[in-house]
């Protein structure tokens, strides 16, 4: 469930969409806690509202967060009492988004229903209110769950360097259409990449060669507002942004248009390039020693 | 008992980069050895933590669409045990179906005489992102057909999950709405319809869908999860008569 702006046949107080109640406000802070095992949620309703107050202290009303992972199909609803609540989800019920909606809704039918700081457009007309029926709408939260320990093997990298069997097949291709940058290579290549990568001295050359063109490409697509929603939530973004963020950047549209793709890919790496042509230098050397 | 193995999350990216040479390499060899050839490798699935009891799926029949039903039951009660996410995940699909249950994949979705890759990239592999994954893939879609359908309140829990694979078209229209993801709700539709048809009411593809955009607008003014299961189970079964007598006017079966 996520909230929507949505027109009600009844006043809801919902203080992010609508001005149908005044000067009331309504939220359930969320606080969340990833840890290996759980996610430890504190719920801390906040409500100025006499007549829903009113309602809630004659069990008529609750205050409720519902919670959603699409993936898992996980979905609960909470109650909440006025005090609070810490609510424990376990980490193998969830995965990737969760969303988090706070209401209150009738627990019971209330025929009737009136409220003096009703919008003046309703001046003193009643409403008949059904079990069930969102009476307010708080602001949604979301956390990201993605757990540290995987429960099928280790946390993988976002690159996947991958083979091409097929002959025909010439140059690379970089494809981050899914979780990971998947670097595609044709058979030789690869044969010469996984012997590279095995050697510490060839390291920064083959990233310089490989990892930064498909981080450039990430950054040029990420540029893009239509292509920066459909990556956003994808693994190799989440971590793009982390690494980002530990450079000091912000991570939002703007920040990336105004960042210059090989400068930040080459930060990200922490200058690989320069490290390759030492490298390179220190290869020739070596060989020319040998002679 | 036997350990689950997996494939890992590189080696399906290395697999869906070559699918042409998938397709070839599954017609010249008639079982899923050639999987070792193309990583390399002598053992490329990897142990996981997890287990399941040694169990076979059904081919007996000529029709293979005719085995769905009890072939999620045996994926469902063998592995309902492991947690959500893992079972969400698409390593351990695509690792069943390339080892334990390849034989069974190609019984039920041969991708070999297609000159396209659908079957292989829906049925095989995760072709969509999140949960609609999990209602194409060969294997995972019999288990969570079979999971948003068990009943474990019922006498016989897998008695709606034959209801539904005789009526497919519900869970298929149902599942890419949020509120499938409520046991409750899910639930309660079900029984809800199977009660009407069982009463007597000629439920139509127009009634199924009439019914899922009758939820969505129920969940918009309602937390549809307030509800008890017998008074939500009541609001569809009365809506569904309503739509009924809408759409046959002469029926018989219920009272006006």
């Amino acid at each position: 469930m996520r909230i929507k702006a949505k027109l009600y046949p009844y006043p809801v107080l919902a203080p992010t969409f609508n001005n149908d109640y005044v000067d009331s406000d309504f939220n359930i802070e969320i606080i969340s806690q990833l840890t290996p095992n759980e996610v430890v949620l504190n719920f801390v309703p906040i409500l100025s509202n006499k007549g829903l107050k009113k309602l809630i202290n004659e069990g008529k009303a609750n205050f409720i967060v519902h919670i959603e992972c699409a993936l898992t199909s996980y979905r609960e609803i909470i109650k909440i009492s006025e005090e609070g609540l810490t609510y424990k989800i376990p980490a193998d019920k969830i995965e990737g988004v969760v969303y988090l909606c706070p209401f209150i809704i009738a627990t019971q039918d209330i025929n009737g229903y009136v409220n003096e700081k009703f919008n003046e457009d309703y001046s003193n007309t009643a409403f008949d209110i059904e079990k069930g029926n969102i009476l307010a709408v708080g602001q949604e939260a979301s956390f990201f769950a993605e757990k540290e320990n995987d429960d099928l093997s280790n946390v993988p990298s976002i690159f996947a360097v991958t083979e091409v069997k097929d002959p025909e097949r010439k140059g690379i291709v970089i494809d981050n259409t899914g979780n990971k940058i998947n670097i595609q290579l044709p058979e030789k290549e690869f044969t010469q990449f996984k012997i590279a990568m095995n050697n510490p001295a060839t390291m920064s050359i083959i990233h310089s060669m490989i990892i930064i063109p498909a981080l450039m490409k990430c950054f040029e697509d990420l540029k893009n507002p239509e292509l920066f929603q459909q990556h956003i939530d994808k693994r190799w973004a989440r971590a793009i942004k982390k690494a980002v963020k530990k450079l000091g950047y912000e991570f939002d549209r703007e920040t990336i248009l105004s960042l210059n793709s090989f400068e930040i890919s080459q930060k990200i790496m922490d200058n690989t390039i320069c490290r390759g042509i030492i490298d390179i230098q220190n290869i020739a050397k070596l060989e020319g020693d040998d002679e | 008992m036997e350990v689950i193995k997996v494939l890992s999350e590189d080696q399906i990216i290395s697999l869906k980069t070559n699918l042409n040479t998938v397709q070839e390499l599954m017609k010249k060899t008639n079982d899923n050895s050639w999987i070792n050839d193309f990583f390399k490798e002598t053992e490329p699935f990897k142990k996981t933590k997890y287990t399941m009891d040694n169990f076979e799926l059904d081919m007996s029949s000529e029709n293979p669409i005719d085995t769905d039903y009890i072939n999620a039951k045996l994926i469902h009660e063998h592995l309902k045990h492991l947690p959500d996410s893992v079972l969400c995940d698409e390593r351990l699909w695509v690792g069943l179906s390339f080892n334990k249950f390849y034989n069974y994949l190609m019984y039920r979705w041969n991708p070999l005489n297609e000159k396209s890759f659908t079957k292989l990239e829906y049925r095989w592999f995760f072709k969509f992102k999140y949960r609609r994954a999990l209602f194409f893939h060969g294997l995972a879609r019999l288990f969570w057909l079979a999971k948003f359908s068990y009943n474990e309140k019922l006498e016989n829990p897998y008695e709606l999950t034959e209801f539904c694979f005789r009526h497919s078209e519900i869970l298929e229209r149902m599942i890419f709405r949020n509120y499938s993801c409520s046991s409750l709700v899910r639930l309660s539709i079900i029984s809800a319809i199977k009660k009407f048809i069982e009463d007597g009411g000629n439920f139509t593809h127009k009634m199924n869908d009439n019914i899922m955009k009758y939820m969505s607008f129920l969940g918009g003014a309602f937390i549809l999860d307030s509800f008890e299961e017998k008074e939500l189970q009541e609001k569809i079964y009365n809506k569904l008569i309503q739509l009924y007598i809408e759409e046959e006017p002469t029926q018989t079966a219920f009272k006006l």
